[in-house]
């Protein structure tokens, strides 16, 4: 039996498409960017020092004329806002590829440990001599983390054969995550005073101290990472069945999962190398999209997650700086306040933690 | 046996695993033959290895020594699969799952042509799950999570079908629909299919051919019918206390009584049945106490009159002689 309405072009038929599962999706993605805008606009508006709002509008429609706002606008709050919103969609991308890849909705590139391994590689350059922020190793620093990252995601792609049970492979990141962290500890310790000091302020993690050059490399990676997750479109959403199904369906197992593990890699290497390593984001993301966009397909879930990643890194990043206070709240204080809400959401909702 | 062409073809074929330089052999020497059309059930004991060479016919883990022929080499045009791994997803509705089986047909950007979407139409009519094709898969029936993921093998439009255990987890009433479907979809679309089951009953009333997987690492394959009478069924899984000659389980006459039972059609059948269960052995002796079955009621010896089943098993096994003590 036929149960689709006929084509009929009138104003019902006009409203059953308007409300069809396809527009939902369209409006889903509309309120995240409108959200995202308005995150931006916050984020650059707010801050632990207080400009008249007129101030900031004269330096945003003047950018040339020199003024104490424009300073303060166009050197630190539009680039704290856009590195803010780049890491965060680049790691709510890398937590969305990895929930699928592992079929694991307790993944992300912290807990799995891919921000510690990015960390140890930082810990391990900062030792050799490197300065976090020096100008010209941008491009350096970024693909050291990225090893570092991608050496851990092996790692548990390889423990992800034997250990099948979600909860189980969550745990095993968390201790490859101690024993990276310990190592970085031991590095610390050892290590002289102002290099410490640089490196226990990334560990935080921070939106604040990118400079133009790390931004752009930052975003260039998370371009380049993005084509290549994008290049796996169809294979992501078969394997939400599993590797068998992957295969059966024509799509080259091992390879894909080769491309998808370099491109979660490079997006949690790059924000990693630049901000630090930002938890909760990459693993919450994906979850809170899902609840307001129904689909499970990741040409819609990709732009989904990068925009819901980036609205939430500045919302994260406007209350670490709350008007009034004279000090910034470490953001890893933040992201775990909004996220690990998220994670033990997901524990209690699913039963049995697995697609 | 059906006469179709030919879809799958193995000659002298090992499957089994090869880690580094071990090898395990599972199924050794196998020159098996699929043809359009025809269902096949492949049947054996457990852990004997039926899982592997559907996985390795899949195309899924490679052959040991041998060769396997499909018509089709494109990845993922030749043979569809429904396996045994637990599907469970999020955010997906019925028509987005059997969409899935359209991936080997589409570009990147995993676009529907109009003639794709007709095929997904197709496939969800095949299962009837028309009604439900809007609603999340997460929400379905074991039963019709199993539909779903036959309909999505449909969509493949693969000349060869392969499923590992669809009945499993399933109650009677959907494992009889699974079984029929699947041979009525070799009847009318034509494929070649292979079904993994442990389901005897099914298999030997549905399956056009049986593939059967023996201790000693090969395959015999027949149609059900000679297998059970050359006794390879037997042979295979050492059937404990069940008759597959008559298709019933065997019963112990223990009570040492002859009944001389009058009646027929299910009836008969039945009345039978339930004597045979309680220990009382059936036969055609004109000198034993006699049960005549009548259209209300059932009268032992013409004398004293039953008018259920129930009543009469009390009557006999009260006045029955005490069950004597075999051991």
């Amino acid at each position: 039996m036929d149960t689709t309405p006929p084509p009929t072009e009138n104003a019902i038929s006009g409203l059953f498409t308007y409300f069809s599962p396809m527009n939902r999706k369209a409006q889903a993605l509309l309120i995240l960017a409108i959200l995202l805008m308005a995150g931006l606009l916050l984020d650059v508006l707010l801050g632990s020092v207080a400009v008249p709002l007129a101030d900031l509008w004269q330096a945003l429609t003047h950018p040339n004329e020199p003024s104490p706002a424009a300073d303060i606008l166009w050197h630190f709050r539009i680039p704290k806002a856009a590195t803010a919103a780049v890491a965060g969609s680049g790691l709510a991308l890398a937590g969305l590829v990895m929930q699928t890849l592992f079929r694991n909705p307790l993944a992300g590139p912290d807990v799995l440990g891919l921000s510690a391994g990015a960390g140890l590689a930082v810990a391990l350059a900062v030792m050799a001599g490197i300065q976090i922020g020096e100008i010209g190793l941008a491009w350096g620093l970024a693909a050291t983390a990225s090893v570092g990252s991608l050496s851990v995601f092996l790692l548990m792609v390889l423990f992800s054969r034997k250990m099948t049970d979600p909860v189980g492979l969550l745990i095993l990141g968390l201790m490859v995550a101690a024993i990276t962290s310990s190592i970085v500890s031991v590095l610390q310790f050892i290590s002289q005073a102002e290099q410490l000091q640089s490196f226990v302020i990334w560990t935080m993690g921070s939106v604040g101290n990118t400079n133009p050059r790390e931004l752009g490399v930052m975003m260039t990676v998370i371009l380049l990472a993005l084509l290549i997750i994008l290049s796996q479109l169809k294979a992501l959403n078969v394997w939400l069945l599993g590797e068998s199904y992957v295969g059966s369906l024509g799509i080259r197992v091992k390879s894909s999962r080769l491309w998808l593990v370099a491109g979660a890699s490079l997006l949690t290497g790059a924000v990693t190398a630049f901000c630090g390593p930002i938890a909760f984001v990459g693993i919450a993301v994906p979850h809170l999209v899902r609840l307001v966009l129904p689909s499970a397909h990741h040409g819609w879930l990709i732009p989904g997650v990068m925009l819901g990643g980036a609205t939430l890194l500045l919302v994260c990043d406007i209350l670490v700086q709350l008007p009034g206070g004279s000090q910034y709240l470490p953001l890893n204080a933040i992201t775990a306040l909004l996220g690990a809400p998220v994670v033990i959401m997901v524990v209690m909702k699913t039963k049995n933690v697995r697609w | 046996m059906i006469s179709g062409e030919t879809i799958l073809s193995t000659a002298h074929a090992d499957v089994g695993y090869r880690q580094g330089r071990h090898e395990k052999v599972v199924l050794t020497n196998l020159s098996l033959e699929l043809r359009a059309h025809s269902l096949v059930c492949f049947m054996g004991p457990n852990g004997i290895g039926k899982s592997t060479l559907l996985r390795t016919l899949a195309g899924l883990q490679p052959l040991l020594r041998g060769g396997v022929n499909l018509p089709r080499v494109e990845a993922g045009k030749s043979v569809a699969v429904v396996l045994t791994d637990r599907v469970q997803t999020y955010n997906m509705t019925v028509r987005d799952m059997v969409s899935l089986g359209r991936y080997p047909h589409l570009a990147w950007h995993t676009h529907l042509s109009a003639s794709d979407d007709r095929i997904v139409d197709e496939s969800i009519e095949l299962v009837q799950l028309q009604n439900l094709q809007h609603q999340q898969v997460n929400e379905l029936s074991d039963g019709q999570l199993q539909m779903v993921m036959i309909a999505r093998a449909l969509a493949q439009q693969t000349p060869l079908l392969i499923l590992d255990e669809p009945t499993a987890h399933l109650d009677l009433n959907n494992r009889v629909e699974v079984m029929n479907l699947l041979r009525h979809l070799a009847r009318t679309t034509g494929k070649g299919i292979l079904v993994a089951t442990h389901e005897l009953d099914l298999a030997l009333q549905t399956a056009d051919e049986i593939w059967l997987a023996t201790p000693d690492k090969s395959i015999r394959s027949g149609i059900p019918e000679d297998l059970v009478l050359d006794g390879s069924f037997d042979d295979v899984f050492q059937l404990k206390g069940f008759d597959l000659k008559t298709g019933k389980v065997k019963h112990q006459p223990f009570r040492q009584e002859k009944i001389r039972l009058i009646g027929e059609g299910y009836r008969f059948l039945w009345t039978k049945n339930a004597l045979e269960r309680m220990g009382f052995e059936v036969t055609d002796d004109p000198d034993c106490l006699t049960v005549k079955i009548q259209t209300a009621d059932w009268v032992v010896d013409g004398t004293t009159a039953y008018e259920s089943l129930t009543k009469l098993l009390d009557g006999l096994t009260k006045s029955a002689k005490p069950i004597p003590n075999i051991n």
